[in-house]
């Protein structure tokens, strides 16, 4: 026996009683949505407050208020004035007298010692590089911030525990009383750590510097999206326009989704063996580490790009085709355009991840120890998440809040190619 | 063989076609019956008769303005193509003979009521017999055609056509009798030219009944049956 | 059907019956397969014979045979599904882009087989231009919509006569006046039934000499239908035009001819007016009057 039909009045009652039940649904629904969003959030504010409570101290150095005498004697005993000379003088006893004049009471070789160690061993070279690049100081006296030991660096930032016995202190008894001393007479200041941002890697805490890092994680970069991007979006409009659909686009369409969930190690290892091994290019180049990380994003674009492709409506696709153009002057001229804001929204995500790729790196060799900054994409480099990597392990107590700043600049690294990249992307979409 | 106005999907249409076919099928009717009355008041001459043949006349008129009007509206709602088209063209044009047709046989009426008014010019016996029969030929003719318009049969249709040539005929020795007898005797003049009047009226009834004849031939597709009187093979193949 | 006799009775003449009014002087009988009516024209832009269309397995166009006047408007008409915008699309060959058709039998363009070989499938489409259901204006300016096409035919020796051709475009396409102060806007921000102008005008920007319209007024309200059909009258001055479309009061206004699909077989072909008053197929006659289905 079949329902009888209902009238509207009767429907009406049916949905009214559902109606409640259906609206507290959806405000559940809207609940959990919240509360992701929310948990999400904190969990990311929690990250950011970790970082920079830890990493902005690396943006401030200790240095010492110093009056330098510049003894010709010491610098330039022959009196020639000559680069070579200028070089070859003895900076580290300008500084030690300096000290001494300041502390005119210290005796005693230990004593001495300790002394000289509050002021880093770098500091020398920056009156030697002051000297020669200005020899008319030769003579003068002059009063300069020079930059202090790392434990002094520690002290400073309140990471020194005075109740300690001292034999487990990074400083003694002696030394905290001086530096008690020049703080008193405001000798002892935090200032900006300009190191930080223009030095290479180095085995003291107060020396090292992220740019080195810097560089070689652009180098890597510029040169993977160069080589990505225009291979990734010419293979995708090949494969979604011109290839013809049989068994082989099938099989070649499984593979790419694969690649895309390959462990990443697993494509520093094809580098390791490849493009080192039997292309013979130099490790730790930049250029290696591109080529590594082209075949890590790729798989990406490709996708994202095809995926672009075929949102493009083909009312588009017929109309072109029907004015007579041919078929690549229809898919350049008008599906690319279009498709253009999703392959760059692939590309930003490949691009991130390779950003913070350091596995593959490590395989082709850009875990080694770099002093220099790289010049070109051949200069064995390092890139920051390999950085972030080694300060993290290295012993020293001042490479904690190095770590954490290299970390923060990573992220303003990434900030500013997202930015770029969707200022791109939104230019795109309001043009059409 | 007869056409059909339904079978289309929107119904309503099938029923306005319907409705306005019917609308003038009842006036047809109406009208028969007046052309009847109309000559059995001249041939008796009865007064009464004439009477009821003019009231009925608005009935006519009426029919007329209501018919033409649901047409208009029709094509306005529906906008028939082909068949359809003309259909509601072809009702159009019977209604308008069916009107005339009554406009004749008022004049036979309003004859009666002048003349007995006056006094005047009564018909003969001779003359009343002739009437009749070309009144009942009259009759015949659009009763044939009514019947054709009311099947939408283009073959009875056609029929018309034979007996328009006996009317026309009738017609003819009538009126040759009735200058016989006008030749014969002066004062009878008057009278036969009056007579002939009327007779020219039922003849004009004839030719009405045959154009309405026509027009079912028009919806059929074919423009022109009475000429041959053969249905043409177009209707053989399309009416089954 | 012979002639009858002009006869003289009782001072009537009688018309002489048997003769259809468009002259033909004998009705074809209705045979199965074969098209009722004339499907030629003389000196036609297109000849079509035997067309058959698979789409895979499916036989979706049955051996039609037709005729494209000059400076002509041909309706095509049929119920959903019946083939007619299939067989539009082989005249420019826009069927070569989906995967499983197949297009057999002779389709000449003044003469000259569109499928040969030798014939270059983009030259065909500069010749022949489409209109379609859904205005699609490309996501560029409306300047850039109607300069794409002479652009790449290479039309325009350089700016100021691309300038010319896009200004006498929009003027025939009946737009110049609206937009004239804003071509750099984006051709998506016109209304629809500008829209299907703008269409219009990119695809008479190259010349053409046929201009295919798929139901080119369904999505547009009865005024911008309207302006588009008096558009239509002046452009078959200069090129032929075929208009497939569902509504047979816009096939009746438009076209000089009509032809009649039904489930991939060309059932009758004519003169408009005779069609719509006094069509010879069954088929057609219960399609135009609503008694199909």
């Amino acid at each position: 026996m079949s329902k009888p039909r209902l009238t509207p009045k009767e429907t009406q009652a049916i949905v009214e009683r559902s109606i409640r039940r259906r609206y507290w649904a959806e405000r559940r629904f809207r609940a959990y949505g919240f509360a992701a969003v929310t948990a999400g959030m904190a969990f990311l504010v929690y990250l950011f407050v970790v970082i920079f409570s830890n990493g902005l101290g690396a943006f401030r150095q200790t240095q010492v208020q110093l009056d330098i005498y510049y003894d010709p004697a010491v610098i330039d005993p022959a009196g020639t004035r000559k680069p070579d000379d200028l070089q070859a003088g003895d900076y580290q006893a300008l500084v030690r007298s300096a000290l001494k004049a300041r502390f005119p009471e210290v005796e005693g070789r230990a004593a001495s010692r300790e002394l000289t160690r509050l002021v880093s061993g770098s500091a020398s070279f920056a009156l030697q590089k002051r000297i020669t690049a200005d020899p008319s100081l030769i003579g003068t006296r002059e009063t300069r911030w020079v930059l202090a030991g790392d434990a002094v660096d520690l002290f400073m930032k309140g990471q020194v525990d005075r109740a300690l016995p001292e034999a487990e202190r990074p400083l003694s008894d002696l030394q905290i009383g001086w530096l008690d001393k020049l703080k008193a007479e405001n000798a002892l200041e935090l200032r900006f750590n300009k190191t930080f941002m223009t030095n290479g890697d180095s085995r003291e805490p107060e020396n090292a510097g992220i740019w080195g890092a810097v560089a070689g994680s652009f180098y890597t970069l510029v040169l993977t999206l160069l080589l990505s991007f225009p291979i990734g979006v010419a293979a995708a409009i090949y494969l979604e326009e011109f290839a013809r659909k049989n068994r082989w686009t099938d099989i070649i369409e499984v593979n790419i989704n694969n690649l895309a969930a390959v462990p990443s190690i697993v494509f520093g290892l094809l580098g390791l063996a490849v493009f080192i091994g039997f292309f013979g290019l130099p490790r730790s180049a930049p250029l290696v580490g591109a080529m590594v990380l082209t075949l890590l994003t790729l798989p990406t674009i490709i996708i994202a790009s095809r995926a672009a492709l075929k949102a493009v409506p083909p009312s588009i696709r017929e109309a072109a085709l029907g004015m007579g153009a041919s078929k690549i002057q229809m898919v350049m001229h008008h599906v690319l355009p279009l498709a253009m804001p999703g392959m760059l929204t692939g590309t930003i995500i490949g691009m991130a991840r390779a950003l913070g790729e350091s596995a593959p790196l490590l395989m082709i060799g850009m875990v080694a120890f770099i002093v220099d900054i790289p010049k070109g994409i051949t200069d064995p480099s390092t890139v920051l998440p390999v950085q972030v990597y080694l300060w993290s392990d290295s012993p020293e107590r001042g490479f904690v809040e190095k770590t954490s700043g290299a970390i923060i600049v990573l992220l303003a690294f990434l900030v500013v190619m997202n930015t770029t990249a969707v200022i791109l992307r939104k230019r795109f979409e309001r043009r059409w | 063989m007869a056409l059909s106005l339904e079978g289309h999907t929107a119904r309503a249409f099938d029923g306005d076609l319907s409705s306005l076919h019917i609308q003038a099928v009842a006036m047809g009717a109406l009208v028969i019956e007046q052309v009847q009355l109309a000559v059995n008041a001249y041939s008796g001459w009865d007064r009464s008769l004439a009477t009821v043949v003019l009231d009925r006349e608005r009935k006519v008129n009426l029919y007329d303005t209501e018919i033409e009007e649901a047409a208009l509206q029709l094509i306005a709602r529906r906008q028939p193509v082909a068949q359809d088209l003309r259909a509601v063209f072809a009702i159009d044009k019977v209604v308008t003979e069916l009107e005339r047709a009554a406009d004749e046989a008022k004049k036979l009426a309003l004859t009666v009521l002048a003349e007995s008014e006056m006094n005047g010019f009564r018909p003969g016996a001779a003359t009343a017999r002739e009437v009749r029969q070309l009144g009942r030929l009259a009759v015949v003719m659009t009763r044939t055609a009514l019947e054709a318009f009311d099947h939408l049969d283009p073959i009875a249709a056609s029929a018309v056509v034979e007996q328009d040539l006996e009317m026309d005929a009738e017609y003819a020795a009538a009126l040759r009798r009735i200058l016989t007898r006008a030749m014969e005797d002066a004062r009878q003049l008057q009278a036969a030219i009056e007579a002939a009047f009327i007779m020219r009226s039922l003849e004009r009834i004839g030719d009405h009944a045959r154009n309405i004849a026509r027009h079912v031939g028009f919806i059929g597709g074919d423009f022109d049956p009475t000429a041959t009187g053969v249905l043409p093979e177009s209707l053989a193949s399309k009416s089954s | 059907m012979d002639t009858a006799v002009e006869v003289e009775r009782g001072g009537i003449n009688l018309k002489p019956s048997g003769r259809m009014p468009d002259g033909d002087v004998a009705l074809a009988p209705i045979e199965a397969g074969k098209t009722v009516g004339n499907i030629e024209v003389e000196d036609p832009i297109f000849r079509c014979r035997d067309v058959d269309v698979y789409y895979g397995a499916k036989h979706a166009i049955k051996k039609v045979g037709i005729d494209v006047g000059k400076s002509q408007v041909l309706a095509m008409i049929g119920p959903s599904g019946c083939g007619k915008s299939t067989f539009l699309r082989c005249l420019n060959r826009m069927n070569d882009t989906i995967e499983g058709a197949r297009v057999e039998g002779s389709i000449l363009l003044d003469g000259k087989d569109i499928h040969d070989k030798k014939q270059d499938v983009v030259q065909l489409r500069a010749r022949v231009g489409m209109v379609f259901q859904k205005p699609n204006p490309f996501p560029k300016s409306i300047y850039e919509n109607v300069a794409y096409g002479p652009r790449i035919h290479g039309l325009a020796a350089d700016r100021v006569e691309l300038d010319e051709i896009v200004h006498s475009s929009l003027q025939r396409a009946g737009l110049w006046e609206e937009v004239k102060d804003r071509l750099q806007h984006p051709g998506t921000s016109l209304s629809g039934g500008q829209q299907q102008r703008l269409c219009i005008a990119r695809t008479i920007a190259v010349n053409p000499e046929v201009i295919l319209m798929d139901e080119p007024c369904s999505a547009l309200d009865p005024i911008a239908t309207a302006r588009i059909e008096d558009l239509m009258e002046e452009l078959r001055q200069s090129c032929a035009i075929v208009i497939v479309t569902h509504s047979m009061q816009q096939a009746a206004r438009v076209s000089q001819r009509t032809a009649y699909f039904h489930l991939g077989d060309l059932i009758e072909v004519g003169e408009t007016d005779r069609i719509f008053t006094n069509p010879r197929h069954k088929l057609t006659e219960d399609y135009i009057t609503g008694r199909f289905g």
